[in-house]
């Protein structure tokens, strides 16, 4: 909502940019800052309770993970242009046990040379061909009944070249007899040549080097190719294959395709590109000071001392804690995020903030310097921070996103049924951990409510309704004269969550958002001190730099105009440093720094330096 | 003047009013910085010349590189419509990229981004306004189609958006964090869950009646989060943040009980022998709940990851030394807490009643050598036995199954998951030292 008066008949790029960057009253924005700075300082205080739990080498995401997950993580993309989209790749069982037993395969043809490995795997080339599937199986299903004693599989392997047993020596045991799949037997099957009964029964032996001895990892191991589709079988031979001959080379694609089940060299990326001092600072008392660094950082943002340059280093500090533990984060940090981008990237120091201070101490002294006296255009300064396009493009960057989430959020809960017939409600009511449960006169209170059958169906069903209902039209109808009305229901949804679910903090920085639709003048009329503030008169000689400067610090502090300016040379002070900080209303709260033995001293004599003369 | 009719004739920051901060002092400070971040790269060559430079350097270079681009940023918020101090700006961050020791690699992310950011402002600050509305509105549309992007990723997604999504947009909503597609409750609010984790520690040996020894172990329940020992915030933030990480160790596999697995087969198979008094362990399936559904795999990185990374801070929080942690084991369940539905509540069923649970068991982890570690020195974290019968099953708690006369101070199921956790027949389970070991369930309250 802008506040200054736009030309009807507008061109498209003169909405937009009328839209985007209008200047505004950057006390919204400032307050915004404020009461995040002030979430902020309490979410990472929090922290400290956990410090080590959650951000320590041995945390509840161990360092160790966290580093891997950074640089390793893989992505896969599907192709582009092929229509075979789901690129192919080696995998490994999800279950452990029938993981290690594939592995132990892997590993063991890893470790033969390449000749050897290529002449191994033939089978499982064959196998990776059959387009149908049924050749796949049979053989697998041979391959399991053989155990593993070579002998059986060698006196079976005979049956099927020569269709009979082998000649056993007077001494030796009888080799149990398996014979061969009765398909293959049906007489048609050449015995020499290509793709032959030999040929077959050659794969299969030197197949069997490849194989773990232990026979249920075998048995796994034919499982698991039972269960590939062809393409995953055709990856996994390439796979094995494509060994590289380094020996460090192949243990590290091995241990990756363990950990992250794919193959290193598919991954379109690996590891992700995000930031956090927790990867790099893991000494318990490097990472104390670190922390508390980071605390005296949102504390300047809150006051908003040096605010851009302390805005960039919350974000940063803030996406420390985000990226380092993924693990406790939830929707209460994506929002404190996305606030803190936008105070970042709008101009959230121009009221509201010591940097605000500053400037009118600079103005006035300006003045003071030009004029001997505070013109008229420094007043209109001093009266309300200029209009802002970084306040109002800041404003306007919070306002697009929450419809983003709202709608994101309204339009993904008409997938679930229970938001059509109403149960969503209940349940998130009646969730032990979230909600008030724990306590009795809640439980009685959802007792009493679901006992009667109609007030159940009536809340719920309203209560579904009203929040699909906001979330799917507040995007649309903020911008309307609904707005109001929206805001409000927006905020009672936030503070029932807040109460009812334990969400408070959460709620907390969606009501922040909510903030940025609100009429400009709104927060700076609520924040304007009363008219029977006490009135002060302060002399000075604006001749003397000194007395000067005390002039400019007082108006600089006087954000009321409780204070009235005399400028008259050789003028002594009318005032001292307790009434200023008994009467201005900015100095009320911290009256208690007088306290501080040498303080009255030292601002007596920077604010009333001709009296101490 | 009043205030609003101030707000329509002030719209800008008149230089007349406040005089902008000079350019020499501003550059000043821009130098001052750029020298620092030098000074780190000059100390970032020295260290790559010298073999074995002393480690505190590193830390030399970090506050080198750490206090050029603060100055310098200061500088940049004093006078950001000048290109010159944008530039200098640019200069400090590329220097401090170069500055800052490799093994600090994502603070060199940062200062690579800083260092175009800079870039971008110096070509801003000399461009006309047209020109930068027309790079803003890029950069907005940009931006707002990314998180739009990011709102429809989750699947089903259609195949363009996954292709933007996954070519374009990754890498910059990864770094500023803001892949969240916002679906909230959606389709619909799941149940909670609460990790117990039970901590075996071996702590010596007793003799027998028959002479010989047996080992002698110590016993603990860990709940993850416990709401009052997890409440240690006034907002209660400390436990949403627990009841988070029990959150990330329940994502499960839909699919976890295809009929074409083998897999499914043969753990269906090693359950149905568990659930026959055969004279062995004793589990039987929950009689409500379907077999199929008693059965849920965690995803491949909660398996893989999540696990053995909660069982080794668990171990390691709760043990005194690296011995006692090598002879501490952690069994790891997961408890779903069923919502109530309205027709349990009116039933006056306690919402909290250890019937309202449903225990899955994540296995039993412990430290063992790691075989990548030639020297057999290093331990890992690993899960001790991935063919238990029990893994990834519902350890059953339900009603007793004989009637208990008015009064009785019995309770009122059976706890097969305290049975299980502690290896001991439920019958034992009333039998001391069993039964003080038993899990208590109104921690979970």
């Amino acid at each position: 909502m802008s506040t200054t008066q736009l030309p009807t008949g507008r061109t498209a790029w003169q909405r937009w940019t009328g839209f985007w960057f209008t200047p505004q009253d950057p006390v919204t924005l400032g307050f915004m800052r404020i009461i995040t700075g002030l979430l902020i300082l309490y979410i990472h205080l929090a922290y400290s309770l956990d410090f080590q739990a959650f951000f320590g080498n041995r945390g509840w995401w161990a360092h160790e993970y966290a580093e891997r997950e950074r640089k390793e993580l893989p992505a896969q993309i599907g192709d582009f242009w092929s229509w075979d989209e789901n690129k192919a790749g080696p995998r490994l069982p999800d279950a452990p046990h029938r993981r290690q037993a594939v592995l132990e395969f892997v590993k063991i043809s890893a470790e033969m040379p390449p000749a050897e490995r290529k002449h191994a795997l033939r089978l499982l080339d064959r196998l990776a061909k059959d387009e149908v599937g049924a050749y796949s199986q049979v053989t697998l299903n041979y391959l399991g009944r053989l155990g593993t004693l070579d002998r059986t599989w060698d006196a079976s392997l005979n049956y099927l070249v020569e269709e009979k047993w082998p000649e056993v020596g007077p001494n030796e045991p009888e080799p149990l007899r398996i014979y061969p799949p009765p398909e293959w037997m049906s007489g048609n099957w050449k015995k020499e040549g290509t793709d032959s009964r030999t040929e077959v029964a050659d794969e299969i032996r030197s197949f069997r080097k490849l194989l773990p001895k232990d026979p249920d990892s075998r048995k796994y191991v034919y499982h698991h190719f039972a269960e590939l589709n062809r393409s995953y079988r055709r990856a996994f031979v390439d796979f094995l294959e494509k060994m590289p001959s380094d020996p460090t080379e192949r243990a590290q694609i091995i241990a990756y395709l363990d950990y992250w089940n794919t193959d290193p060299r598919d991954a379109d990326t690996r590891g992700a590109p995000i930031f956090s001092v927790w990867f790099h600072i893991t000494d318990p008392t490097e990472m104390a000071v670190m922390h508390a660094a980071m605390l005296v950082v949102f504390f300047l943002f809150t006051i908003g001392f040096c605010t851009r340059v302390m805005a960039v280093l919350t974000w940063f500090a803030i996406l420390s804690y985000i990226q380092r533990s993924v693990h406790v984060l939830f929707g209460q940090d994506t929002m404190m995020n996305i606030l803190v981008i936008y105070l970042m990237i709008g101009n959230s120091g121009a009221a509201l903030s010591v940097d605000r201070l500053i400037a009118r101490y600079r103005a006035t002294k300006a003045s003071l310097a030009r004029s001997g006296t505070i013109d008229a255009a420094t007043r209109a300064f001093l009266a309300a921070a200029p209009l802002s396009s970084g306040a109002g493009f800041g404003i306007r960057l919070v306002q697009i996103h929450f419809c983003f989430i709202y709608l994101a959020s309204g339009l993904s809960k008409l997938k679930g049924s229970p938001w059509w017939n109403g149960t969503a409600f209940w349940d998130v009511m009646v969730n032990p951990e979230f909600t008030l449960m724990r306590y009795q006169w809640f439980e009685s209170l959802i007792r009493g409510w679901a006992s009667l059958k109609p007030l159940y169906y009536l809340i719920i069903t309203i209560s579904c309704w009203f929040t699909l209902a906001l979330e799917i039209s507040f995007a649309f109808l903020v911008w309307t004269r609904m707005r109001i009305v929206l805001l409000w229901a927006a905020i009672l949804l936030h503070a029932l969550i807040g109460v009812l679910m334990g969400l408070n903090l959460f709620e907390l920085m969606m009501m922040v958002m909510l903030l940025a639709y609100f009429p400009p003048g709104v927060i700076r009329d609520r924040l304007k001190g009363s008219p029977d503030l006490p009135k002060l008169a302060y002399s000075f000689d604006p001749a003397n730099p000194e007395s000067a400067r005390g002039a400019a610090l007082i108006e600089a502090v006087d954000v009321e105009g409780q204070v009235n300016m005399e400028p008259k040379k050789g003028a002594t002070p009318t005032s001292n440093v307790s009434t200023l900080f008994t009467n201005l209303r900015l100095l009320r709260p911290v009256r208690w720094v007088l306290w501080i033995p040498g303080m009255k001293a030292l601002l007596s004599s920077r604010l009333f330096p001709t009296a101490n003369k | 003047m009043d205030q609003d009719e101030s707000l329509n004739t002030l719209t800008d920051t008149s230089p007349h009013v406040l005089p902008p901060y000079p350019w020499s002092c501003v550059r000043k400070t821009a130098q001052v910085g750029l020298g620092l971040a030098g000074a780190a790269a000059a100390l970032g060559l020295l260290a790559n010349i010298v073999e074995s430079a002393p480690s505190f350097l590193n830390t030399v270079r970090l506050a080198l590189a750490a206090g050029g681009v603060l100055t310098t940023g200061i500088a940049v918020s004093k006078r950001p419509d000048l290109w010159r101090v944008w530039a200098l700006g640019a200069g400090t961050a590329l220097l401090a990229y170069f500055g800052t020791p490799v093994h600090w690699d994502s603070l060199r992310l940062v200062l690579g981004v800083l260092t175009t950011a800079a870039i971008a402002g110096a070509v801003l600050a000399v461009a006309t306004l047209r020109w930068r509305y027309i790079v803003a509105s890029v950069l907005i549309l940009f931006h707002f189609f990314g998180i739009f992007m990011a709102t429809v990723s989750p699947p089903p997604s259609p195949w363009l958006a996954e292709q933007i999504y996954h070519r374009l947009y990754s890498p910059y909503l990864q770094f500023v964090y803001l892949r969240n597609a916002y679906h909230f409750y959606s389709p619909q609010p799941g149940p909670a869950s609460i990790v117990v984790f039970m901590l075996k520690t071996e702590i010596g040996e007793e003799p027998l009646p028959d002479g010989t020894k047996r080992k002698r172990y110590e016993y603990r329940w860990i709940i993850l989060p416990q709401r009052y020992e997890g409440k240690r915030d006034p907002m209660g933030l400390t436990y949403i943040r627990r009841l988070s990480l029990t959150h990330h160790a329940s994502q499960g596999q839909s699919d976890a009980m295809m009929p074409q697995t083998f897999e499914r087969a043969e753990v269906h198979e090693r359950r149905k022998e568990l659930a026959m008094r055969l004279g062995g362990p004793y589990y039987p399936f929950h009689p409500v709940e379907p077999q199929y559904n008693q059965y849920r795999v965690p995803n491949p990185d909660v398996m893989r990851y999540v696990l053995p990374s909660y069982a080794q801070h668990v171990i390691l929080e709760n043990t005194p030394d690296a011995a006692t942690a090598a002879k501490t084991t952690v069994k790891i369940y997961r408890l779903e807490h069923e919502t109530l539905g309205v027709a349990e509540f009116n039933a006056g069923i306690d919402p909290y009643h250890p019937l309202t649970y449903r225990a899955f068991f994540l296995g039993e982890y412990g430290f063992r050598p790691d075989p990548t570690d030639s020297n057999r020195k290093r331990v890992r974290i690993e899960l001790l036995d991935p063919q238990e019968k029990m893994l990834y099953w519902l350890v059953p708690v339900i009603p007793r199954t004989t009637n208990l006369p008015p009064g009785s101070s019995r309770k009122d199921y059976e706890d097969y998951l305290s049975a299980h956790a502690l290896g001991v027949p439920l019958e034992d389970l009333e039998k001391e030292p069993h039964a003080s070991r038993t899990l208590n369930w109104s921690l979970l309250r």
